[in-house]
């Protein structure tokens, strides 16, 4: 008995904190706030439900569902990278971060594509009280899409810069954190604006 | 390249995508016909959102294996954010 719990505790992960404090304090703190956006969101749905529904219905599921894919492609590239580099392959996280990078400009570019068209149907931000959360959430969340590309073209210039010691790691797991929350953030927000009835 | 590929976080994206995929299908192909079936397709939907979050920030973001204290934070925020969330929605139904 004492042996298994021996060769348990020798093969339990040790607790690690990935990244810096500051950059979860952030993180937990934005992820509040998007809370109360969710919430905010359904309580003026219950408002009119029939008007939402009927607004609701003229989003265009194809651009949501591919801009989900492109979110959760780039957070598994942004996991590899973070382990290429704590494997000292920075040449590798670097290319995996690019990747990353390319398909958080996919999502800007689906992105224009379904607010242009939809301007040009004649839904903008004061047509409706769906549009209007429809445009201020997904701009808000947008706005952290490029904040995190930022953060991702950060990244791939120190991993082209070979840079990988303890506090260099520390680094990319703060930066693939935040990449991380902006890709959680949408997946709650895809289904809310998009698929709930 | 391929030794970084055969990771446990390929294994979680490719559950995302699937269930990414379910729930386009499931939103796009389910026409309920009755009231609770709209509202258990709705309440499922939110639910596979939240498994999906609560995927991303236990394997993407690393949290499973973080001190109890920040785990601790996220754990309830998935639960609460989802229950919330479903209060709010049932408040909207006719009564």
């Amino acid at each position: 008995m004492e042996q298994s719990i021996k060769s348990y505790s020798a093969k339990a992960k040790p607790k690690h904190l990935p990244g810096e404090e500051g950059v979860w304090v952030f993180i937990v703190g934005d992820m509040l706030i998007f809370s109360l956006f969710f919430l905010v969101f359904l309580y003026y749905r219950n408002l009119d439900v029939a008007g939402f529904t009927a607004a609701q219905s003229q989003l265009n599921l194809n651009y949501g569902g591919i801009n989900t894919l492109l979110l959760l492609t780039s957070s598994w590239f942004v996991a590899l990278g973070l382990k290429a580099a704590r494997e000292q392959k920075t040449a590798i996280a670097s290319k995996l971060f690019s990747l990353a990078l390319c398909c958080g400009l996919g999502f800007a570019l689906v992105k224009f594509l379904e607010w242009g068209e939809k301007i040009r149907a004649g839904y903008v931000l004061t047509s409706n009280d769906f549009f209007m959360y429809y445009y201020v959430f997904t701009g808000i969340h947008f706005l952290h899409v490029i904040i995190g590309m930022g953060v991702l073209l950060f990244l791939i210039a120190k991993a082209r810069a070979g840079q990988c010691e303890t506090a260099d790691i520390s680094t990319y797991e703060s930066g693939g954190a935040y990449w991380h929350m902006v890709d959680l953030l949408w997946i709650v927000l895809f289904p809310l604006l998009y698929l709930v009835k | 390249m391929k030794s970084l590929l055969n990771d446990r976080v390929t294994f979680v994206w490719l559950i995302l995508a699937a269930l990414t995929a379910v729930s386009l299908l499931l939103a796009d192909g389910a026409q309920p016909q009755t009231l609770n079936g709209m509202v258990y397709l709705s309440l499922g939907l939110l639910a596979l959102a939240m498994f999906k979050v609560r995927l991303v920030i236990m394997h993407f973001m690393e949290v499973l294996h973080a001190p109890w204290l920040l785990r601790g934070i996220f754990e309830v925020w998935v639960v609460a954010v989802f229950i919330a969330m479903c209060v709010f929605y049932l408040q909207g139904l006719p009564n």
